[in-house]
This record gives structure tokens, C-alpha cells and sequence, in this order.
């Protein structure tokens, strides 16, 4: 069967292409590593247990990627070692540990388990390399890309408020803002004395019922999978959209590599289907959307005498500029009940610090959220592991007493990328399949640690403002790497000297090559959830492949 | 009855032959003294150590987590749960194994009277013990690694809920009253 376009990798920008391609009347193949869950039989919400797991991850995959070295920390950060009150130090050496790249293989992708928030980027942002010399420009603007925001807002249905001068608007959000829970308004109150904004957070879960989908009943358990299908994962709402007679979609599929071909065109893919049957396929125009450490790792992969480097690495910037998410968390109880189990995992927000200059000192932002329930610290079980010291007859009163009183205020920050960040193969290990495994190489540089120190001095200041009774909890990405968004290893530019794609994700030399992640993401932003951004980038993105493939550019 | 079943089954573990039912105790043999020389600190009282896991695990499990106006670890089947995970995971019934026998070694050195006899204030004070031992310590790695599943388990457990404030699992109902004060006492969903 021959088609139009064949997409590799079916979360946020996965998704949002076979939703564009197809409704543009292209026939498309969407091959998915993972497998489909089921929101209502998957996800364990409504059972006793449903606190044993995370999200319930039932891909039995092996792990495709590892680890480089990390780095040694420095006694001057000790105030940024995660810990806790009964278990001590979480990483008890003397160097960053290696936890894990947090993500989910499945259809849907990472919009899985995300949290559900719906960010634009702040459009300042995206001039880093202009303004800062920092980083770099993206070679697309927001104003560009500001259709394609409302677009992506309507098809997840965004609930938000119109609260945020930075990112104009074009449309109004789809949906009302939800209130903010009482945890939340207690936060807001503090933030208000330290003279900080907390506001309604734009979220991808409907304020009410829409588009087929149920309103959320706040069960603040957006990560674990939402078994309503409120919360927009695009697996409800993109390929939800999409028509099954022009999208095949499949499953358990593992792409090995493409293969580069003559006149700069891509031949086509090779994967192994769930049966273990392998399988060569072809169209005119490929889309890789396997996130910033698979689409480096396939592209790096996917090398022969036409692309001896790898595909599409003729910058040598494939799977360079590896930037993740600097995250801290801090957690204190409260002097009263605030009900920590209930609401939305990130409905209130602080922007303040969001813009490349906000922090004072310090290029890349940060914004603070409510982060309870991403600290997993929403139910008895962690309560009496975690918060709840001793044991015996005491432990049991005092559980009693502290549950529901946790608030937990957690700050993401961007990080500037340097050179001992990045993603390769590795030259041993291989996966099931055989394919080399991903090595990620992370290095925090000492401007990223600044930031940390500042979203640690803030949450604190927040907490104390709050008057909490102690503070029991802290962890972040300094002593131990911890990521889920995860940019830049194949970052998009003007120019084929030092980026990978161009402002439109197409491959600068590839003439049927686009990549719709956040690996072209040139910059994080200060905070943002990335998924409306690279949802948007896709829907705009595949307007121009749609247009090259009948124009037939390709 | 599965269960039962399961846990008198002999476990061969690295030249040690464990019961783990409650009536069939092994001794160690001489075989066992150079493994146990390793790390055992009053290893004259290991020869002959009668360790019966099952009732050491449910002592243990229930000074963690006495009932009060809630069931104890055991009444909530809590020591069943990990007697499974034991059976399940070799590192995990080694650890078990090395942690009884700290105790039992640690009864026999301080009280002179095997731990299962002791009042149960004396196996309160070794329970301390071990929480208060160093982090490398096999004993520490032990009751931590005890204290994190009672919990897990116990907490997993609806009678475990009483007197909370928490009306159980996050869905179907959901909390529709999330953005008022919270209620003061637990409300079961309907």
C-alpha cells in the first residue's frame, strides 16, 4: 500500500500531524511503538490500589536508553540536594544520578500521563540568541504560530483565563478557567503577601462538558491516566479526529530506520510490526515525532553512503543541544487541612518569573505551580511512607491528624544548552531489536544551578508565607536527572550551518523529511508545558508538507 | 490455602535452607557459619538459631503497626503480602532472612531469650535499635525496606481508611467540593 505520508511516533506532534494530513485529504500510516490503553480499563483510579502505581505503564518494551556519566556535585549546592525527613539524602554520592527520561510509549505518547496543561510560549522566549546571546532564535514566531495555538486550544478544548498579557490572543480560550481548588487559593493568599501573582492555570481538561467528552470531576490524578477522557491526552482528541479511512493506524510497531536514498529523498522505513514481522514501507513524505531522545537516536540510526552521519545530521547537530526540564519541589504541611487529594494537579500558577530576564541576574526564566499531586503525595499510602515519620501506635494518630494537609510548590526553569548535553548512540548496548541505545549526556552549567537556587529560595519564601508547619520534603534536578521535557537535539533554524530543520520542520537538505517534537524546539521557554506548543507546531508544519506533497515538491 | 501452601515450601538460598511455614524451623547447619561470618555481629548465637520467619514477620509487622481503632498489620493480612513478595524476589528474602536474624541474633545477645519470647516492650526497644542503625546496615536496610511496604500494603487497604479524612479511591466520584475548606472528618463515598 502506498501513502501519502507516514508518521513515526504518535504523541503530541504524532497526533496533531496525522489529524492535519488527514483532514487535508492525505493518506497517512501512523506507526506507534507502544501499545493503545484504554482509559477505562487501564486506568486504575476507582480501585483500592490505585495508588501502587504511577501511571500503568504496560509497555514491556526493554529500556532503549541509558545513561552517560554524571556530573559531580559541588558542596557549594548543598542547599539543592533532594531529601527527606525520614529517608535522608535521595541521592546519598557525591555525583547526579541518573533516575530516568520520564515518558510513556503508547498511542497517545507522554500526553498519556501528562498533567494537562496547555501553555503558548512565551514569544520572548524565543529570541534568545537576539536579545541575550544565548542559545538560540526560533525561526518561526509566535505571531506565526498564534492560529495554530487556537487551533490545537479547540481540538484538546483549553480551559483558561484571560489573565496573561505576554501571549496575545487572537481567540478567547475555548473553555472557562477552573477554579482554583483551596490548597491553591491558600497558595495564591501567601503569593499575594510576597507580592507574587497566582493565577488560573491554562489546562487541557475541560471546565465543561465538550466536544462528546465529559467535564473533570477533580480527582487531581491527571497523571495516572484520566479514565473520564476529560483531560485532553491526544488520544481522545486528535486521533480521536482523525478518519479511519485515510489513517492507518499501528500499533507495537518498532522503526528500526529509514533509509536514505538518491536526490536527497528519503526511501522509506523499516520496522518490525508487533508480530515481529519486518517490514519495509514507503510514501512520499515522512514525518519523525518520537520526542528529543528517540528522533535523534532513529535519525542518528538511519546512516548509509547517502547520510554516512546520520540522517539529516549534516550540521553534526542531531542530537546536540539536549536541553530538559530544571525542575524543583518543595513540601510542607499545613497548619490546617487544605484537602491536597483534591482538584487539578497544576491549577494555579505563578508566571512572574517566565520571561528570559525576569530572574534577576540570570538569562531563562521559571514559573512556580501547585505540584502535590506530580510529588505523588495524594493519598494514605505515600502520606504514611513520606510525610509521616515513626511508626507504632503514633504514627498511626499522626497520619491521622496530617492527612490532607500537604501543599507542595514546585518551579520549572529553562536551561541554556551547552556542550556537554547531548544525545548519542551508544556504541555497546542494543535494544531488543538491536538497535544501538540512546546514551544521554547531561551537564547542568552554572547558570541552570542558579535558576535551581532561585526556584528553591522562592518556593521556600511561598511556604514560609503560608506559615506551614515544616517543611518535610525537597527534591530536584541537581543531584538527580529526572526529566520529561526534553528539547533541542534536533533543533530548527534559518540556517543549515547549525540546525537540523528549518522554520517549517522539514529537513534542510531531505526533500521528504520532517520532524514535529520538541527536539526542534531551539529554546525550552521559562516553564512552559511544551505540548500545545509542539501541537501547534505540527498543525502548522503539515499545512506546508500538504502543500508540498500535491504541489508535489517532495 | 494458596498461599499456605506456597510459604511451606523450602526456599534454597545460597546454601541456607529457610522454613518459611510457621511450624517446620530448620537450623542453620555449620555449612551456613561462613556466609553469616560475614556480617553476623554475635555470630556464637547463630549456631542453632531456630528462624522462623512467618511469626518473626508478623511481630515485627504488628509492633510497626499495632491495631487501635483500626486492625494491626497482620488482621489486615499485610504479613501474607509480603510473605508473597518474599517468595517472589530472592533479594528481597535475603534481606528478610538477614534482618530476622539480626533480630533474633540481637535478642540472644541482650535479653538471652530468643525474639519471639521477649515482652513485646523488649522487641519495641530492637525495633528502635534498627531504625537507629547506620544506613549500610543490613538491619537498617531491613526495617526500612518493612516500614515501606506495611505501609504500602496496609494503606491499600480500605479498613486502613477509618478515622482519615479521605473518602477513598480518587474516582468515580471524584471531589466536586475541591475549591471549598475541606471537612474536618472522613465521609465515605457512595
Amino acid at each position: 500500500m502506498s501513502y501519502d505520508a507516514i508518521i513515526i511516533g504518535s504523541g503530541a506532534g504524532g497526533a496533531a500531524s496525522a489529524y492535519q494530513l488527514s483532514r487535508l485529504g492525505l493518506k497517512i500510516l501512523l506507526l506507534e511503538s507502544g501499545p493503545v490503553y484504554d482509559p477505562v480499563k487501564d486506568y486504575l483510579l476507582h480501585t483500592n490500589g490505585w495508588e501502587l502505581t504511577t501511571f500503568p505503564d504496560k509497555n514491556v518494551r526493554k529500556p532503549w536508553y541509558n545513561f552517560g556519566k554524571m556530573q559531580i556535585l559541588d558542596k557549594r549546592h548543598e542547599t539543592l540536594r533532594s531529601w527527606n525527613h525520614i529517608h535522608g539524602l535521595q541521592n546519598q554520592t557525591m555525583r547526579r544520578l541518573a533516575v530516568r527520561y520520564s515518558h510513556i510509549q503508547g498511542l497517545g505518547g507522554s500526553t498519556l500521563h501528562f498533567t494537562g496543561e496547555a501553555h503558548r510560549l512565551n514569544p520572548a522566549s524565543m529570541k534568545l540568541k537576539t536579545d541575550f546571546a544565548v542559545g538560540a532564535d526560533w525561526p518561526v514566531s509566535y505571531e506565526e504560530l498564534e492560529k495554530y495555538y487556537v487551533q490545537a486550544e479547540r481540538i484538546v478544548g483549553v480551559a483558561g483565563a484571560a489573565n496573561d498579557k505576554v501571549r496575545t490572543r487572537s481567540q478567547p480560550y475555548p473553555l472557562p478557567p477552573h477554579p482554583l481548588s483551596y490548597a491553591s487559593q491558600k497558595i495564591a493568599a501567601a503569593c499575594k503577601k510576597l507580592g507574587l501573582n497566582w493565577v488560573q492555570n491554562s489546562l487541557a481538561v475541560l471546565s465543561q462538558a465538550y466536544d462528546g467528552r465529559p467535564e473533570c470531576n477533580y480527582c487531581n490524578q491527571c497523571n495516572r491516566g484520566c479514565p473520564r477522557r476529560d483531560k485532553g491526552s491526544v488520544d481522545v482528541t486528535f486521533l480521536a479526529k482523525v478518519d479511519p479511512q485515510r489513517c492507518t493506524i499501528k500499533t507495537g510497531c518498532h522503526v528500526l530506520y529509514l533509509t536514505p536514498g538518491k536526490n536527497d529523498r528519503i526511501d522509506g522505513v523499516h520496522y518490525v510490526d508487533e508480530t515481529g514481522k519486518s517490514i519495509y514501507a514507503q510514501a512520499t513524505w515522512y514525518i519523525v515525532a518520537c520526542g528529543a531522545i528517540a528522533t535523534p537516536r532513529l535519525l542518528l540510526n538511519s546512516k548509509n553512503a547517502y547520510a554516512p552521519d546520520g540522517l539529516a545530521n549534516e550540521s553534526g547537530q542531531v542530537g546536540r543541544n539536549f536541553l530538559e526540564s530544571v525542575s524543583w519541589t518543595s513540601c510542607a504541611i499545613a497548619k490546617e487541612p487544605v484537602g491536597t487529594q483534591r482538584g487539578l494537579p497544576a491549577d494555579g500558577i505563578c508566571w512572574d518569573f517566565n520571561g528570559p530576564q525576569s530572574i534577576p541576574g540570570l538569562v531563562g526564566g521559571c514559573r512556580f505551580s501547585l505540584a502535590a499531586s506530580e510529588a505523588n503525595l495524594t493519598g494514605p499510602i505515600n502520606y504514611a511512607n513520606r510525610v509521616v515519620s515513626g511508626w507504632g501506635i503514633q504514627h498511626k494518630q499522626l497520619l491521622r491528624q496530617t492527612f490532607g494537609r500537604v501543599v507542595a510548590i514546585g518551579g520549572i526553569a529553562e536551561q541554556l544548552p551547552n556542550p556537554a548535553s547531548f544525545v548519542a548512540l551508544d556504541n555497546v548496548q542494543v535494544d531488543e531489536f538491536g538497535m544501538p541505545k540512546a546514551t544521554i549526556y547531561s551537564h547542568l552549567a552554572e547558570m541552570d544551578i542558579d535558576r535551581l537556587k532561585f526556584m528553591a529560595g522562592k518556593t521556600r519564601d511561598i511556604l514560609q508565607a503560608m506559615d506551614v508547619e515544616t517543611v518535610f520534603e525537597e527534591y530536584g534536578v541537581y543531584d538527580r536527572f529526572n526529566a520529561a521535557h526534553v528539547f533541542g537535539t534536533c533543533r530548527m533554524g534559518e540556517s543549515a550551518q547549525d540546525s537540523v530543520v528549518d522554520r517549517y520542520c522539514c529537513s534542510h537538505r531531505w526533500r521528504n523529511l520532517s520532524i514535529v517534537d520538541g527536539s526542534v524546539f531551539p529554546s525550552s521557554g521559562g516553564g512552559e508545558a511544551p505540548s500545545l506548543t509542539i501541537e501547534a507546531l505540527a498543525l502548522y508544519a503539515c499545512e506546508n508538507i500538504h502543500r508540498r506533497i500535491v504541489q508535489k515538491e517532495a | 490455602m494458596a498461599n499456605s501452601a506456597k510459604s511451606k515450601k523450602l526456599v534454597k538460598r545460597r546454601g541456607l535452607r529457610v522454613n518459611t511455614s510457621r511450624r517446620n524451623f530448620v537450623k542453620f547447619a555449620f555449612c551456613a557459619l561462613p556466609v553469616i561470618r560475614l556480617w553476623a555481629p554475635v555470630e556464637i548465637y547463630a549456631q542453632g538459631v531456630n528462624l522462623d520467619i512467618p511469626s518473626m514477620l508478623r511481630a515485627l509487622l504488628d509492633i510497626l503497626i499495632p491495631k487501635d481503632t483500626t486492625p494491626s498489620a497482620t488482621e489486615l493480612g499485610v504479613d501474607r503480602k509480603i510473605l508473597g513478595k518474599l517468595e517472589r524476589y530472592k533479594y528481597y528474602s535475603v534481606l528478610v532472612e538477614k534482618g530476622c536474624l539480626w533480630f533474633e541474633q540481637q535478642s540472644m545477645h541482650i535479653y538471652k531469650t530468643p525474639f519471639l519470647a521477649l515482652q513485646q516492650a523488649e522487641q519495641v526497644k530492637l525495633m528502635q535499635q534498627a531504625e537507629k542503625s547506620g544506613l549500610k546496615d543490613p538491619q537498617n536496610n531491613f526495617f526500612r525496606a518493612l516500614r515501606q511496604d506495611a505501609y504500602t500494603y496496609y494503606y491499600s487497604d480500605p479498613r486502613s481508611w477509618e478515622g482519615l479524612v479521605y473518602a477513598g479511591p480518587p474516582q468515580p466520584s471524584g471531589f466536586p467540593d475541591f475549591n471549598q475548606r475541606p471537612v474536618v472528618r472522613a465521609e465515605k463515598k457512595t
